[in-house]
């Protein structure tokens, strides 16, 4: 990025370098394996993929991911090798999850603290204003029926714990972004889940937090309910601002 | 005088989305006969509902995904059933790859914990509660269509009770193509949107699909466009 600063030289706007900065940004190291693998990962050690449970064929993983076959048996022998399925031959065969658990856990809480505060913080502030712009479309345009779906949700999640909870966290945003009426927020608050939600989702292990995030989640409907834009994208803001908040703390821990 | 050009602007988009409408109706019917005549097992049905739509999914049309879905304990040998067919255009699960006219993959065990209750969803409710043609939407169908969608759903009936509904999800986009023609040669300012009061088009671009019409201020009455089983009306914009 020095190279590019210099070449327009001291006079160049801070607002063009700025633009330029984020243009030429280092592309995430992990190539398309190494991504299936880390999606597979952490849905593993988050639970969302249980302990005994079969995982899809190579051939329907590379369709799923929009990968080829072998690309999708290379992330399928990362995981063999981490422990984390293992492979049955014969008529009953295929690959299953084994690991989970608190093993599994320690390699998420171990991502977290090789991520810094900054790179937390930041996508989280992208995670929290796609998910408040979602929030304050969604009051525009959701109906009674929808809101009322929302609200059960919601219930769901407040009285659940451990994976459940996580589940219902992960459907929540998602039904949020789909009632904006935007299929490109839609697939911005899937990609963005994908990354930044199973390390959002380790502040989730904590009741008090499980609970206050219900509670936030209820005045949200209610937001939507009452057809407030403004409400709705506040609520959202301060809860994954709040959510942010406890991710740093955990992390504290986890490096102290 | 201004209702009467709105009830020209009804005929015109009428003659337009009227065949959308009779596409459906037409797979119901048909559907109909063959249940009368005994078919009754879920591969069977399959192998007719997959000949009916297969031609409405290959065209340039607006249909995203069509098919039949059985209430719950019709087919003796499968007790939930979606027989549910989505076109090369639809980009569910493709992740950016072109796609062909394929089946939807459904989970139909109460007891997986991805299974999903059709009976409790919009455009089931709408059509068995109702009697009759029923359009849910717009709304951003994540798991079938991921675009824009109105889902038109009928019931389907046997021996004088519904066995199920057929429908067709249809792209609002798509949709823009045929009502574009209509509402960019309107007299007077017009709204098309769904019974349920949901914006689908109109003549001012600005207004976007999907918002409720109340929103808009516009308390003009709303005449039904004709051939499609009262699902959609039209109203003045102004």
């Amino acid at each position: 990025m020095a190279r590019m600063a210099m070449r327009w030289g001291p006079g160049a706007s801070a607002a063009r370098s700025a633009t330029h900065a984020a243009i030429f940004a280092p592309l995430a190291p992990a190539g398309r394996a190494e991504a299936v693998t880390q999606r597979l990962a952490d849905a593993i050690q988050l639970g969302l993929l249980e302990q005994g449970e079969r995982l899809p064929t190579e051939q329907e993983l590379g369709r799923q991911f929009g990968v080829a076959t072998v690309t999708a048996r290379e992330a399928l022998e990362s995981l063999r090798v981490a422990g984390l399925i293992e492979t049955r031959r014969g008529r009953a065969g295929g690959s299953f999850v084994c690991g989970s658990g608190d093993d599994a856990r320690v390699a998420l809480v171990g991502r977290l603290a090789a991520t810094s505060r900054v790179e937390l913080r930041d996508t989280g502030l992208l995670y929290g204003l796609v998910a408040a712009g979602a929030a304050e479309r969604a009051a525009l345009f959701a109906t009674p029926d929808e809101v009322g779906a929302l609200a059960l949700l919601v219930e769901g999640g407040a009285t659940a714990s451990g994976a459940a909870a996580r589940r219902a966290e992960n459907g929540i945003r998602l039904e949020v972004a789909a009632l904006s009426r935007s299929a490109r927020l839609v697939s911005e608050q899937v990609r963005l889940q994908s990354e930044f939600g199973p390390l959002l989702w380790l502040a989730l292990r904590d009741g008090a937090v499980v609970r206050g995030n219900a509670e936030r989640h209820r005045r949200l409907v209610a937001a939507i309910g009452e057809e407030s834009p403004e409400g709705a994208r506040g609520i959202v803001l301060e809860q994954v601002g709040w959510l942010v908040d406890r991710l740093l703390a955990v992390r504290e821990e986890a490096v102290a | 005088m201004i209702a009467e050009a709105l009830l020209e602007i009804a005929d015109v988009l009428g003659a337009a989305l009227g065949p959308v409408f009779a596409e459906v109706a037409d797979w119901r019917d048909r559907l109909e006969h063959a249940l009368a005549a005994g078919t009754g097992r879920a591969a069977e049905v399959d192998e007719t509902v997959e000949w009916l739509v297969a031609p409405a999914l290959a065209g340039a049309g607006p249909t995203l995904g069509a098919g039949f879905v059985a209430a719950p304990g019709f087919l003796e040998d499968a007790p939930w059933h979606l027989a549910w067919w989505v076109s090369a255009a639809n980009g569910v699960g493709l992740a950016g790859r072109d796609g062909a006219l394929r089946r939807l993959a459904s989970i139909e065990d109460p007891l997986d914990e991805s299974f999903h209750d059709y009976t409790r969803l919009e455009w089931w409710r709408g059509a068995v509660g109702g009697g009759d043609a029923y359009l849910t939407g717009p709304y951003i169908d994540y798991l079938c269509t991921d675009e824009l969608t109105l889902t038109l759903t009928m019931p389907v009936r046997a021996e004088g009770r519904v066995v199920g509904v057929v429908g067709a999800d249809l792209s609002v986009a798509g949709l823009e193509r045929l009502t574009d023609g209509v509402l960019g040669h309107a007299a007077v300012p017009a709204v098309l949107g769904t019974a349920a009061g949901r914006v689908i088009a109109a003549t001012d671009a600005g207004v976007e699909p999907g918002m409720p019409a109340r929103r808009l201020g516009w308390a003009g009455e709303w005449h039904p466009v004709p051939g499609c089983g009262g699902t959609l009306a039209v109203a003045r914009a102004d």
